[in-house]
């Protein structure tokens, strides 16, 4: 079990894991709250809040996971009657569904209440959003179809915009996506989606669920919300819908002109749930009461590990979440409270809301999903599609990165076969050149709005927009994700220009899964930027005005795996020569710069095999890099192998490090020579003493005489030197004892 | 034989053996032609020898080089201690003088290398078996055959802008490089850790990659060129013959030893049963022998120069002695798909007794590494320049490093638009030079050899000379302009430009 304290930078972790109980857990402890007669939850996944109306009062807690016992906000309730409620983006206004036919609107600032009747008493409402498109502000989903509307500029009323008329007999939304989906037809297997983003919105074109027939009797029952998940996976918008009569869950991905099936999972259960959590879905088979996950860019056909329970972790030390000193508190308030009720994992009164909560219902209770890394690396024994995993991880991108070093570690040590080490290379570069393309694409771009910040002003702030993915033909739909702003910097240009970045540096960033998920919103964090902000504690240096990524980079590589693996010995040098070999080709395709400290290690490594040809070799093919560090090293290996030796004092030449060419040369007795060079190069850092006492040891007057008469040529006013005194009377003494 | 051709003779002996009157003959190791009679042998020996002696007196590190006399030459090498080279070579008017000594010489110590790398040293095979037999052998198995190859560049050796023995490296790209270095550690890793002990990677005849130290990759390199890259296999029989040799010996056992009789009557003893070393040659190889090598359907090269196998099965895998890296014998494994060449050395200490390691090495290639070789050819014959990709317009240049063994030089093509002059010009002034080495040498002093010269020919050519340490530069530059200094900035761009500025002078 690794419960490494993250105080230092770079806990080596151990893949050992948790036993591998599970892949999956929920952090002990949850939120949970009480208040006296509340029936039921709702969380509002446009605000990230939970809201639990009791009797007149509504109560909401903004869901950030790092003050779980904060006092609610209360609004009184005019009707206490609630079907649904949910908060404007900027927190400012609740509605409140009373009834079928009625919304009513709560400002929480000015305090104004106003309600909205239904248009007609023949559609009732079915639910209601609040969205970002620039046309309207809010939208209720009736049985004829979708209503928009805008708020007054008072905000003390909806004025109706548009109608989009439907037969729609439920609806599924999420935040995240801007996606609604209507169900109608008999069956409810006739989908309408419409996107609702700051782009604008988009029409999808209608799509039947495939309900594959069992039997020619059995009759296939209507889909029912339940059936229908909106889930977002690195950025992409799908619909995973359960066939229950097949067993089978059918995948479609949306795209903006087409919604295309991706294909059939099985399902093991007759009641399954989803989440999504850092992208990887999660089904979870209710009946059987196990967790399968599912990666889209791994092979979807196989789950990305084996079917195991979802588990209640209760250490509070581990890294990433919770780790605050009030949650100690109320764990420790709260810990008696544990009791069987709290743990009936998948219990009835669990509901599944997007993307990776659990609202326990009976209970109060509010859990988060997380992955344990850890686990997944442990049970993988595909190390290439574990690596991608892992570096593909933005929630918990130290302890992938982490994770991923080890594994990277181990596989040299446990000498496993060259080829697979070079697919993991590849993996590991391949992912961090992504990385440092996204991010110069977002400098760039970032400064650009910079600038036209200043002259345009009347920006909207436009965190969640749709981009456009330009791929191969068709263009999807994906929901924009806005890395998370660091610091200070002022939060809506920060925003704009991120998400333009996003949108014109379109996009094969997205399409490869390196986007940072998640939004980050006016008024509440997201889950992300808590984490981040937790990991920037640890790692100040790493994530000093920069996200912390999974992506591993060359000097990382270099300190965290290939020098430790040469200092603990165990494996011998040709292989990790081998490996490093692999690693810079890999480095190289992907136009990566190598480290100087990864080339000396090399050389190092092949001179403790006495392999000198192929040392030459590479400084002559310029596998190793000209560079100081290198040219020092094979000076050092050159004393017991004189070819290296002149390799190195030319690579110093060429690269024109004068003094450190000089004083090797000199070293060796090439006295006039060094001159020679001192002259041409015009190196002044060597003083004139220093060619004077080598002249005068070597006990040779002519040689002597040589540097004098080379000083007096060329330094300036060297006869008021006192150096001209005293070597002029070595000379002089010298001339005496010859003659 | 109508008359006995001797515009080429060469002798080896060992001045250590027959010290005792009337066993003279027991020095002779080799003589070639070897009709030659007894008494022309002798007395060529014997006035080497009484050289060789009367030299040491004055000069005991290195005796004698050559005699020069108005119709031949005798050029003197010494590759082991106690044994010697002498290569008599006739002058011909047509032709002029002789080259180098010191290019003549390394046609001597190239014929030596190579033989150590298939027999191991002579002075190893006269221990293992005093009466010198093997080692006669040996010698008279291999180098008939080198002669017939090497005859005309003994005969004319103007070739002052190139360097017998060294490694002629393909210029590479670094990405290419390290995918070359990446593959090559595969192929290794792929084999079972050790067992692949080193490989040679030719594309054409110039070299990509080894892992070999310089020497035995100069030596290896050599063979290659001259008998494994696709100019050279044998495309006659297209690669049937082996398996014709090879049906005969399987149809029956008369036929087996028929075959293997076609082989050693082509000029040898069969080896003696010194099998101890041998057990699985029943005959000494030749393994420089004319179109002795194919390309089998599967890629790999084979060769029956070490004959078959007991059984007839199969041609006997042959195997080298490396020199310089660890003394050992080694399996020899060629590959080969359009101009790519990859020989793989397996160690045969490695191997279990008697197992033929190469069958298990070829299972592995086809089945790993053979797409990622063929990818490799596909990059490197798109990276190839072409035969002049090493000219360097307005130069005629030749660039030695000794250290490893590599030279770079302007191509043939571009080398024989010289006027002889030039070329004449040249010889003479490395013959000079390489005197004066050979006195820096004996000397020995520490700091590295420094050279610089600039003669101005008849022609008014400019041949520029300049060495730093191991590392040798020879430029021609015809029609270059007049002044020296002009020359010097010449040779000055040229050395930043073509060699990392080794040859700066400052």
């Amino acid at each position: 079990m690794a419960s490494s304290s993250s105080s230092s930078q770079f806990v080596r972790r151990n893949i050992a894991g948790s036993g591998a109980l599970s892949h999956v857990y929920i952090q002990y402890p949850p939120f949970r709250f009480n208040v006296p007669d509340s029936s039921r939850m709702i969380y509002d996944d446009g605000s990230r809040s939970l809201l639990v109306p009791s009797g007149n009062k509504m109560f909401s807690w903004p869901v950030t996971w790092q003050s779980h016992s904060d006092t609610p906000n209360i609004i009184i309730l005019e009707n206490s009657h609630v079907l649904t409620a949910r908060f404007s983006l900027d927190g400012k206004i609740l509605a409140v569904q009373n009834s079928d036919y009625e919304v009513s609107f709560y400002n929480r600032e000015s305090g104004v209440k106003f309600k909205h009747p239904s248009r007609s008493h023949t559609e009732r409402i079915l639910g209601l959003f609040w969205t970002d498109c620039p046309a309207c502000d809010v939208i209720f989903v009736t049985t004829g179809g979708l209503e928009l509307f805008a708020l007054a500029p008072k905000l003390d009323a909806v004025k109706l915009v548009d109608v989009k008329p439907s037969q729609v007999s439920w609806y599924s939304y999420t935040h995240e996506s801007r996606l609604v989906l209507l169900a109608s037809g008999m069956q409810c297997k006739t989908f309408l989606c419409y996107q609702f983003s700051a782009g604008g919105i988009i029409r999808l074109p209608k799509f039947d669920a495939s309900m594959r027939k069992v039997d020619e009797t059995s009759k296939a029952a209507a889909l029912t919300p339940k059936d229908v998940h909106i889930a977002t996976m690195y950025g992409r918008v799908y619909c995973l819908q359960v066939d229950r009569l097949a067993m089978e869950l059918n995948v479609y991905r949306f795209y903006r002109d087409a919604v295309v099936p991706q294909g059939t999972l099985p399902i093991y259960s007759d009641t399954v749930a989803f989440s999504v959590v850092d992208g990887v879905l999660l089904v979870h088979q209710l009946a059987s009461k196990v967790v399968l996950l599912y990666d889209i860019f791994a092979d979807l056909n196989t789950p990305i590990s084996a079917p195991l329970p979802l588990l209640i972790r209760r250490d509070i030390a581990f890294t990433a979440v919770g780790t605050s000193e009030d949650s100690d508190i109320s764990s420790h308030t709260e810990s008696k409270k544990l009791g069987s009720t709290e743990s009936n994992i998948y219990g009835d009164s669990w509901n599944f809301a997007n993307p990776d909560i659990i609202l326990d219902q009976e209970n109060g209770i509010l859990w988060k999903i997380h992955l344990d890394l850890e686990a997944l690396a442990a049970s993988s024994s595909n190390v290439p599609s574990l690596l991608a995993f892992l570096q593909r991880r933005k929630l918990d991108a130290l302890l992938a990165k982490q994770l991923s070093m080890t594994v990277l570690h181990a596989i040299i040590i446990e000498r496993r076969p060259l080829s697979l080490i070079s697919e993991a290379m590849d993996v590991v570069n391949k992912s961090y050149s992504q990385f440092l393309r996204t991010r110069a694409a977002s400098t760039i771009t970032r400064q650009q709005a910079t600038r036209s910040q200043v002259s345009a002003s009347g920006n909207q702030p436009a965190h969640n927009r749709v981009t456009v993915e330009k791929d191969t033909s068709q263009s999807s739909i994906t929901t924009d994700v806005t890395p998370e702003a660091s610091g200070n910097v002022e939060k809506s240009l920060e925003d704009l220009s991120l998400s333009e970045a996003k949108s014109s540096s379109s996009v094969n960033a997205l399409e490869e899964g390196q986007e940072v998920d998640g939004t980050v919103e006016d008024t509440h964090k997201s889950m992300t930027s808590d984490t981040i902000e937790i990991s920037k504690n640890v790692l100040p240096s790493i994530a000093q005005g920069n996200v912390t990524v999974s992506a591993i980079s060359p000097e990382e590589m270099h300190f965290h795996v290939f020098v430790l693996i040469n200092d603990e010995m165990e494996v011998e040098a040709s292989f990790l020569a081998a490996s490093i070999i692999q690693y810079m080709q890999s480095a190289v395709t992907e136009k990566l710069k190598v480290p100087a400290e990864i080339q000396v290690l090399l050389i190092d490594l092949l001179a403790r095999e006495k392999r000198y040809g192929e040392i030459m070799h590479f400084v002559r093919t310029k596998v190793v890099d000209p560079s100081k560090e290198v040219a020092k090293q094979l000076l050092q290996i050159g004393k017991s192998y004189h070819p290296i030796f002149m390799l190195g004092l030319n690579m110093l030449r060429q690269l024109s490090f004068h003094g450190e060419y000089l004083s090797e040369i000199l070293q060796q007795g090439r006295l006039l020579e060094a001159l020679r060079y001192a002259r041409q190069n015009r190196v002044e850092a060597v003083p004139p003493s220093t060619f004077l006492e080598l002249a005068a040891a070597s006990h040779d007057r002519q040689k002597l005489a040589c540097v004098m008469r080379f000083c007096l040529d060329f330094v300036p006013s060297f006869e008021t030197t006192s150096e001209y005194q005293t070597y002029s009377a070595v000379l002089n003494q010298q001339k005496l004892v010859l003659a | 034989m109508s008359e006995l051709d001797t515009s080429v003779q060469l002798c080896i002996f060992d001045t250590s053996r027959g010290q005792s009157d009337g066993q003279e003959l027991d020095k002779i190791l080799f003589f070639y032609p070897s009709e030659s009679p007894f008494s022309a042998q002798l007395s060529l020996i014997g006035l080497g020898e009484g050289i060789i002696t009367f030299t040491k007196m004055f000069s005991p590190n290195a005796p004698c080089d050559i005699i020069d006399t108005e119709k031949r030459s005798h050029v003197f090498f010494q590759p082991e201690p106690d044994i010697w080279m002498i290569l008599v070579i006739e002058k011909r008017k047509e032709s002029g003088e002789l080259g180098r000594t010191r290019a003549l010489q390394a046609i001597l110590m190239e014929a030596h290398g190579l033989f150590t790398l298939f027999y191991g040293s002579i002075r190893a095979l006269l221990l293992n078996s005093p009466s010198g037999d093997v080692a006669r052998s040996c010698l008279q198995a291999f180098l008939p055959d080198y002669i017939s190859v090497k005859r005309l560049s003994m005969l004319s050796s103007h070739s002052g802008l190139q360097e017998r023995g060294t490694i002629q490296m393909m210029a590479l790209d670094r990405s290419t490089a390290l995918e070359v270095q990446s593959v090559v550690d595969l192929l290794q890793s792929w084999f079972g850790s050790g067992r692949i002990h080193h490989t040679l990677l030719l594309f054409q005849d110039l070299l990509v990659s080894t892992t070999l130290p310089p020497e035995d990759a100069a030596h290896l390199y050599t063979y290659a060129r001259m008998r494994l890259i696709p100019a050279a296999i044998s495309t006659s029989s297209g690669g049937h013959s082996l398996k014709k040799v090879l049906s005969r010996a399987n149809s029956s056992s008369v036929h087996l030893k028929a075959s293997a009789s076609d082989i050693t009557a082509a000029g040898q003893r069969p080896s003696p049963a010194d099998s101890s070393n041998h057990h699985s040659q029943f005959f000494t190889p030749r393994p420089l022998q004319h179109d002795k090598w194919w390309r089998d359907n599967d890629g790999f090269l084979v060769t029956d120069a070490w004959g078959v196998d007991a059984q007839g099965m199969s041609a006997i895998t042959p195997t080298v002695w490396l020199q310089q890296s660890s003394q050992e014998r080694m399996k020899l494994v060629a590959y080969q798909h359009k101009q790519l060449t990859v020989v793989m050395l397996i160690s045969v200490m490695h191997l279990a007794p008697n197992a033929d390691g190469s069958h298990v090495l070829r299972n592995q290639v086809l089945e790993k590494a053979s797409n990622k070789l063929n990818a490799l050819e596909d990059r490197l014959s798109k990276e190839w320049g072409g035969i002049n990709a090493n000219h360097v317009p307005g130069y005629r240049y030749l660039y030695v490093d000794y250290d490893s063994r590599v030279s770079k030089a302007s191509p043939a093509g571009k080398i024989a638009t010289l006027t002889k002059d030039s070329l004449l010009s040249l010889d003479k002034v490395r013959s000079e030079i390489d005197i004066a080495k050979g006195r820096c040498d004996g000397s020995g002093e520490a700091q590295p050899y420094e050279l610089e010269t600039c003669v101005r020919t008849r022609s008014n050519a400019w041949v520029v000379v300049r060495i730093r340490g191991n590392h040798e530069l020879y430029l021609v530059l015809e029609r270059a302009s007049e002044t020296l200094l002009l020359t010097a900035e010449a040779t000055e761009k040229f050395s930043r430009r073509h060699c990392d500025g080794i040859f700066a002078s400052d």
